[in-house]
């Protein structure tokens, strides 16, 4: 078990999705500092800690939807995966898109998994307790 | 051209004249026959001058009369019998004067009588034979030409028939050398109103035709054309013409190569028909189809949006309320836990629908494409599916042989998944007892899902499959009521039809239809 604080970034636009993910990662087990980047360019700059991000620590773990303003997910998980510094982190593609070629393209460009939002809470909750089981405790991650 | 009755009447009123004046002269001479026997009779031969010159006046007669005819000779067949009367009128009247001269002599009477007999009347009956050969021969020319007459009038009918036959079709029958400038030696008047050019100025410009022609026509109009002879067969192609006033006219042009046509040259005996109205129809019918796919398409497209956006803002109703649910319960007083109640109810059910709407929108939209599928299979899968259900219900499936179809794998296990669901779900107290065969039926597959669940009132057999009908409350069975419209909706995407046969209380047999495929019953 993993006694730190594990870091979490969260890239969601919709204000409701983020506070839903925000309260299903309260009610787990594991310590966990979630942070909420609203668009694809915020979302890359707090990784690259650029500007106003100079000092964040970098996430253990990434949680990405793919419609976002100004960059979207899609972009933002090839740049991630382009880059040295951020390919370790494991990028979770959380997103409302069912649809075939979306998780096809996020796979291609190396999405480490993708997961529909379900539309029920209580599985919502259950996907949430599953990141955290799986990837938080499970999965023996890179040290920063 | 004149006329064949002018003719006729011209002929016979020159036969006609001659004729007459034949007999005329005949009558002259009969007239001198009687006037001969009165001079044999004569008991005064005193009185025999005014009779000899009333003779010699009628001879006079006959003489002018066959100068008359002689002017009006046209033949030398005519010439000829002419010739044979006066041949025979000499002797005949040189006998008769002989005759006369015996008579007057009062002690020659026999030998008078006996010249007459023997002499005269042989010569005069050879004479009026003569005259006689000569009228039938003018009879015969008209005979003959009233002969001609009737048969060229029996053409002429036969032909007009056939004119007005040919040019009151609906239609432009017409006779034409091959090729893009071959002669046209026929059309039918129609052809004006067809295309606005007359008979003649079509006939007159042999490059007329393929010039109508639309351009993007002529190429496969001379190939077929080609192609048709090659194979020894009629020609048929359609294609537009412009017509005079530069309207597009739709052409079945239909004709058969006579090789040896009179002329000695091939030509083609053809007919154009405008088919302009029938392309136009079977244009707006297309045109209509393609409307009505495009808005089919635009309502599935439709629903799919709409209940694909709708999905993310109920999501934060439905999930919201959850969450008040599951941190407020008994925090706020029965009446909020009440309301929440409510919330959380009506925003899950909306969630349902949205997502069996979507479902049912992708049933076209993502329906894959249709192939070789075991239909015992996808019913195994199904009953996969309700493993938990089945169980639960210890309900008895059985499922006879089941043959293979053209489908959609994973729609025939949904059809087969929300029939045997169903049957299961509206169960009575009895043991859920479910049959699903196969028969044929003609060119298609009878299939047959059988239960001895609580039927269905057949005045709502129709409802039940449209979407979102239900026949129970909520609270008795649960659901949306878009499972049998899911049916439908498959079963009119592989071809076929589905309806149920049930009576309330006697279980339901639910029935659709697939076409058969041969190539997936080997």
């Amino acid at each position: 078990m993993n006694s730190r604080t594990i870091e979490i970034l969260l890239v969601e636009d919709n204000p409701g999705d983020a506070r839903l993910t925000l309260e299903a990662f309260k009610e787990g087990r594991v310590l966990n500092n979630l942070t909420v980047m609203k668009d694809g360019v915020e979302a890359l700059a707090y990784l690259r800690r650029e500007g106003p991000y100079a000092n964040v620590k970098q996430p253990d773990l990434i949680l990405l939807d793919l419609n976002l303003p100004r960059k979207d997910g899609r972009e933002v998980l090839s740049e991630i995966k382009a880059d040295e510094r951020l390919m370790k982190i494991p990028v979770i593609v959380l997103t409302t898109s069912a649809a075939e070629e979306d998780i096809a393209r996020a796979y291609s460009r190396h999405a480490n998994c993708y997961i529909t939002k379900p539309v029920d809470l209580d599985q919502f909750l259950r996907v949430a307790q599953s990141i955290e089981t799986f990837w938080l405790s499970l999965v023996k991650l890179p040290s920063n | 051209m004149a006329s064949i009755n002018s003719d006729l009447k011209e002929i016979v009123g020159k036969r006609w004249a001659k004729v007459q004046l034949a007999r005329e002269a005949l009558y002259y001479s009969n007239l001198n026959n009687r006037i001969t026997m009165e001079i044999f009779f004569l008991k005064d031969k005193a009185d025999i001058d005014p009779l000899l010159a009333r003779r010699a006046e009628n001879t006079e007669k006959i003489s002018s009369l066959v100068k008359k005819i002689e002017e009006q000779l046209e033949s030398g067949k005519e010439k000829e019998l002419l010739d044979a009367v006066r041949a025979h009128r000499s002797p005949y009247i040189d006998s008769y004067l002989h005759g006369i001269d015996l008579l007057v002599d009062q002690k020659k009477y026999d030998e008078a009588q006996r010249n007459m007999v023997q002499e005269t009347l042989p010569r005069l009956f050879a004479y009026h034979s003569a005259w006689n050969d000569f009228v039938s021969f003018q009879g015969g020319q008209m005979d003959e030409a009233a002969h001609r007459q009737v048969a060229e009038e029996a053409l002429r009918d036969a032909e007009t028939h056939y004119r007005l036959l040919v040019e009151q079709l609906p239609a432009v029958p017409y006779v034409a050398e091959p090729g893009a400038e071959g002669e046209w030696l026929y059309v039918s008047p129609r052809i004006e109103s067809m295309l606005g050019f007359s008979p003649s100025e079509w006939l007159a410009d042999r490059n007329l035709w393929f010039h109508q022609v639309h351009p993007e026509d002529r190429e496969s109009v001379l190939t077929e054309e080609k192609a048709s002879e090659a194979r020894g067969e009629a020609f048929h192609c359609e294609y537009r013409m412009f017509a005079r006033d530069g309207s597009v006219v739709w052409i079945h042009d239909a004709a058969t190569l006579v090789p040896d046509a009179p002329g000695g040259r091939p030509v083609q005996h053809g007919v154009l028909f405008d088919i302009s109205e029938r392309r136009r129809a079977e244009q707006e019918l297309a045109g209509k189809a393609e409307e009505l796919a495009r808005s089919n398409a635009e309502l599935e497209l439709f629903a799919y949006v709409a209940s694909h956006d709708l999905q993310e803002p109920l999501r934060m109703v439905a999930s919201y309320t959850q969450l008040l649910a599951r941190r407020y319960k008994g925090k706020l007083g029965d009446e909020a836990d009440e309301f929440i109640g409510f919330a959380v109810d009506g925003a899950t059910r909306m969630q349902q629908l949205i997502q069996d709407l979507l479902s049912y929108s992708r049933l076209t939209t993502k329906g894959k494409a249709l192939h070789l599928t075991q239909a015992e299979v996808a019913c195994n899968a199904a009953l996969e599916n309700l493993h938990e259900t089945i169980k639960e219900s210890n309900a008895e499936v059985s499922i006879g042989p089941l043959p293979g179809v053209i489908g959609d794998a994973t729609q025939l296990t949904q059809l087969f998944q929300n029939l045997i669901g169903n049957a299961i779900k509206y169960r009575n107290e009895r043991k859920p007892e479910i049959h699903v065969a196969a028969k044929v039926n003609g060119n298609e597959w009878t299939f047959s899902v059988q239960d001895n669940g609580i039927g269905i009132e057949p005045q709502y057999s129709e409802r039940i499959f449209q979407m979102f009908q239900r026949l129970h409350t909520r609270k008795e069975y649960s659901g949306t009521g878009i499972g049998l419209a899911v049916c439908r909706k498959i079963v009119e995407r592989h071809g076929g039809k589905i309806w149920v046969e049930s009576q309330p209380g006697q279980g339901s047999t639910f029935l659709f239809t697939i076409p058969r495929a041969e190539r997936a019953e080997k």
